[in-house]
C-alpha cells in the first residue's frame, strides 16, 4: 500500500461542532490546490456528508480508512 | 455579598408535576444568572425524586380546575427533571433530600434518582440558605 | 517571589482566567492582563444590535471594572512574543517578562479577503451590526441573503439565529410580505449539528425562510448584486449579510506561535501549547477543531487557570482537564430558543424550542457583567 502524503491532519473526533466536514471545508478553502487533507471523524454522519460535499465541490475523495471507533477521510484539493 | 451571589433556596414539599415544573423553571433562571440554587426535598417532592419514579405521572395540584388541567397537561415543555439537569450544567445547583422525610418513607440514598446530590437535615439546609431567600413550594 | 503570569487578551476567556488565577494562586502569582483597548465587549450582543434589540453601550464595560484589584491591566497591543526569552513586546515599546503566558487573543474578522465584499453587511463587529441595523430600518422589501464566507467562524448558531430574528423584525415592520430571506449554509443542512438542525429546519420552512445547502461563499459581485459559491452556484441579493473569514491576531502569526492563520496548536485537554513551554491558549485562538464560541473560552478558562496556578505555585498539573464542554443558546425567533450541550464524550442534545430558553438567554446576557468575567459561573 503506498503511503499518501498528508499535508494537514484535523483530528475532529468527539467534536460535534462545527463538525468534521466544516473543518475539512475550512482546510480546503485555506489550502493550495494539490494539497491533501485528512480529517479524523467519530461521527457516523461524516460517512455520507463528507463524500457528498467533496462531489458537489468537485474535490477529490482520495480514500476513506475505517478505524476503531472512527474513520479517516483523505481529500485532495483539486481546484 | 451582592444580590447576584446570594443563593436561591427552594424547599420543595409538593410532588405534583406542575409545581415541580415551576420550581425547575425558577432554578434554571437563577442558574443562568450565576446564583447558586439549594433545593431541599421534603414529603411528596422527595417521593417524586425516587429512582424510577421521576418520569412517572405525578398529577397536578388539586387546585387545577377541569378547564385548566388539560391546558397544563398539553403544554409540551421539557420535563422538570430535564430542566434541573440542564440547570446543573449551567450553574451550581445542589439538591438535597430531607433526612426526616427519608426516614418517613424508609428511603436510602440508593433509592433516589441521581439528580439528588445527598441527604441533609434541616439545620444544614438552613445554613446553606445563608442570607439568601427561601421559597416554599 | 511571585510568578509573573501574563494574559494576552481581556475578552471573556482572558478576563475570567486572570481572575481565577488571582483567586486560586494564594498570592504566589502576579497576573497582568494586556488588552488592546481596555474595553470589554460582549460579542453575543451584536446579533441583537443588528435587529435593533440591543444598544451598543450596554454591551461594553471597562475591562478594569471586571478584574480583581490584584490583577494588573496594561492597555496596549502585544506585537511580538519571544517564547525563548519569555518576553512580550508591546506596541508602545514596553516589554513584559512572563513565567507563564496565556494566549486569549481571540479572533479577528477579515472581510477584505472576500473579493467584491467591500460594502457587504455583517454583524460580526459592533460597527457592522450598527450599520446593518441602519440598512434594515429603511429596507422596503427585496431579497436578504445571509452567507458564510470563511471557516472557521465564531458562533455557529449565529447565521440561523440571525435569519429568525430578521424574520421577526421584518414582520414587526410590516415588510415581511415584500421580502425574501435566504440562508446559504456551508453544509447540506441548516446547522452544524444534525439533531439541532432537525429541530430548526421545520421552523425555517414555517417562517418561509429559504435554505440553500453546500453554499460556501467565494466572491461577491457588488454591481450585479450576486454572490457566488466555491461549489459553482450564484445567488442574487438586494441586501447581503456575510459571516466574514476569521483569523487569529497578528501577534500570533508574527511570533510563530500558531499557523499562518493565527491558530495556536494546543493539547485539547490541558490547553498547553504543543511546541513551547510555559504557554497556554484558550478561546478562539486555539487550533482545536471545536466551535469558536464564548462558552468554549468560558469552560476552558477554569482549566487553564488551574493549570497556570499550579505551574505558578510549582505544583503538579491538576487532574481537572477540559472535556470539550460547550453550551450554547440558539434563538428560533418569536420569543423562543433552544440550547445545545455537548462535550468530547457526549453527543449534542437540544430541547424543543421554548420561551424558557429565550428568557434564559436574555437573563444570561443581562447578568453577564456580574457573573462570567469574575469566574462566578462554573
Amino acid at each position: 500500500m503506498s503511503t499518501i502524503q498528508i499535508d494537514k491532519t484535523i483530528d475532529a473526533r468527539g467534536m460535534a461542532c462545527p463538525g468534521p466536514l466544516m473543518n475539512l471545508i475550512g482546510a480546503i478553502r485555506q489550502g493550495q490546490v494539490g494539497q491533501t487533507f485528512e480529517v479524523l471523524s467519530s461521527d457516523e454522519g461524516s460517512k455520507t456528508d463528507i463524500p457528498a460535499w467533496v462531489a458537489k465541490a468537485k474535490q477529490e475523495m482520495v480514500e476513506v480508512v475505517p478505524e476503531d471507533g472512527f474513520a479517516r477521510f483523505i481529500v485532495r484539493k483539486a481546484r | 455579598m451582592d444580590e447576584q451571589e446570594k443563593p436561591l433556596s427552594l424547599v420543595l414539599f409538593s410532588g405534583t408535576d406542575d409545581k415541580l415544573n415551576a420550581a425547575a423553571v425558577l432554578t434554571v433562571g437563577a442558574s443562568v444568572m450565576g446564583r447558586p440554587v439549594n433545593i431541599f426535598l421534603q414529603y411528596y417532592a422527595l417521593d417524586a425524586f425516587r429512582a424510577g419514579n421521576v418520569e412517572a405521572d405525578h398529577a397536578l395540584d388539586p387546585e387545577a380546575t377541569p378547564a385548566q388541567a388539560p391546558v397544563v397537561r398539553a403544554h409540551r415543555g421539557q420535563h422538570w427533571s430535564d430542566l434541573l439537569k440542564q440547570a446543573k450544567e449551567v450553574g451550581e445547583v445542589n439538591i438535597q433530600a430531607c433526612a426526616l422525610s427519608m426516614d418517613m418513607f424508609h428511603l436510602r440514598q440508593k433509592d433516589l434518582d441521581p439528580l439528588v446530590d445527598g441527604i441533609e437535615g434541616v439545620a444544614a439546609f438552613m445554613t446553606s440558605v445563608g442570607d439568601g431567600q427561601v421559597l416554599f413550594i | 517571589m511571585a510568578s509573573e503570569v501574563v494574559v494576552l487578551g481581556g475578552g471573556v476567556g482572558g478576563t475570567m482566567c486572570a481572575n481565577l488565577i488571582a483567586k486560586h494562586s494564594q498570592g504566589r502569582a502576579h497576573v497582568t492582563v494586556v488588552d488592546a483597548t481596555g474595553n470589554h465587549v460582549y460579542q453575543p450582543g451584536f446579533l441583537y444590535v443588528a435587529v435593533g434589540k440591543e444598544k451598543p453601550a450596554t454591551l461594553q464595560h471597562p475591562e478594569k471594572s471586571l478584574l480583581r484589584p490584584a490583577v494588573s491591566l496594561v492597555v496596549d497591543r502585544a506585537s511580538r512574543v519571544d517564547p525563548a526569552a519569555q518576553t512580550v513586546l508591546l506596541e508602545s515599546g514596553r516589554t513584559l517578562r512572563y513565567d507563564q503566558l496565556l494566549l486569549a487573543t481571540g479572533s479577528r474578522t477579515v472581510m477584505e479577503e472576500v473579493p467584491g465584499a467591500k460594502d457587504v453587511h455583517d454583524f460580526y463587529t459592533m460597527d457592522g451590526a450598527i450599520r446593518l441595523f441602519e440598512a434594515l430600518k429603511t429596507f422596503e422589501g427585496g431579497t436578504i441573503v445571509l452567507g458564510v464566507a470563511g471557516i472557521p467562524y465564531k458562533c455557529p448558531p449565529a447565521p440561523v439565529e440571525f435569519v429568525f430574528l430578521l424574520d421577526d423584525y421584518l414582520r414587526a415592520r410590516g415588510v415581511r410580505e415584500k421580502s425574501q430571506i435566504k440562508l446559504l449554509s456551508p453544509l447540506n443542512r441548516a446547522f452544524t449539528i444534525e439533531a439541532t438542525s432537525k429541530l430548526v429546519q421545520p421552523i425555517l420552512a414555517e417562517r418561509g425562510i429559504e435554505l440553500t445547502g453546500f453554499f460556501n461563499v467565494e466572491s461577491v459581485d457588488p454591481v450585479a448584486k450576486t454572490v457566488t459559491s466555491l461549489e459553482g452556484e450564484t445567488v442574487d441579493y438586494d441586501l447581503l449579510v456575510l459571516v466574514p473569514p476569521h483569523r487569529g491576531q497578528k501577534v500570533i502569526e508574527d511570533s510563530g506561535l500558531g499557523d499562518e492563520r493565527g491558530w495556536v496548536p494546543v493539547d485539547k485537554n490541558t490547553l498547553k501549547h504543543t511546541n513551547f513551554e510555559h504557554i497556554w491558549a484558550i478561546g478562539d485562538t486555539t487550533n482545536i477543531p471545536i466551535s469558536k464560541s464564548g462558552s468554549v473560552a468560558h469552560y476552558e478558562a477554569s482549566v487553564a487557570a488551574a493549570e497556570i496556578s499550579a505551574a505558578a505555585k510549582g505544583e503538579p498539573a491538576p487532574a481537572h482537564v477540559y472535556d470539550g464542554k460547550v453550551m450554547c443558546f440558539l434563538e428560533t425567533g418569536q420569543g423562543q430558543a433552544t440550547t445545545i450541550r455537548f462535550d468530547y464524550d457526549h453527543p449534542p442534545v437540544s430541547p424543543t424550542p421554548s420561551r424558557l430558553w429565550h428568557w434564559a438567554k436574555l437573563l444570561f446576557n443581562k447578568t453577564y457583567w456580574h457573573t462570567v468575567p469574575q469566574g462566578r459561573l462554573p
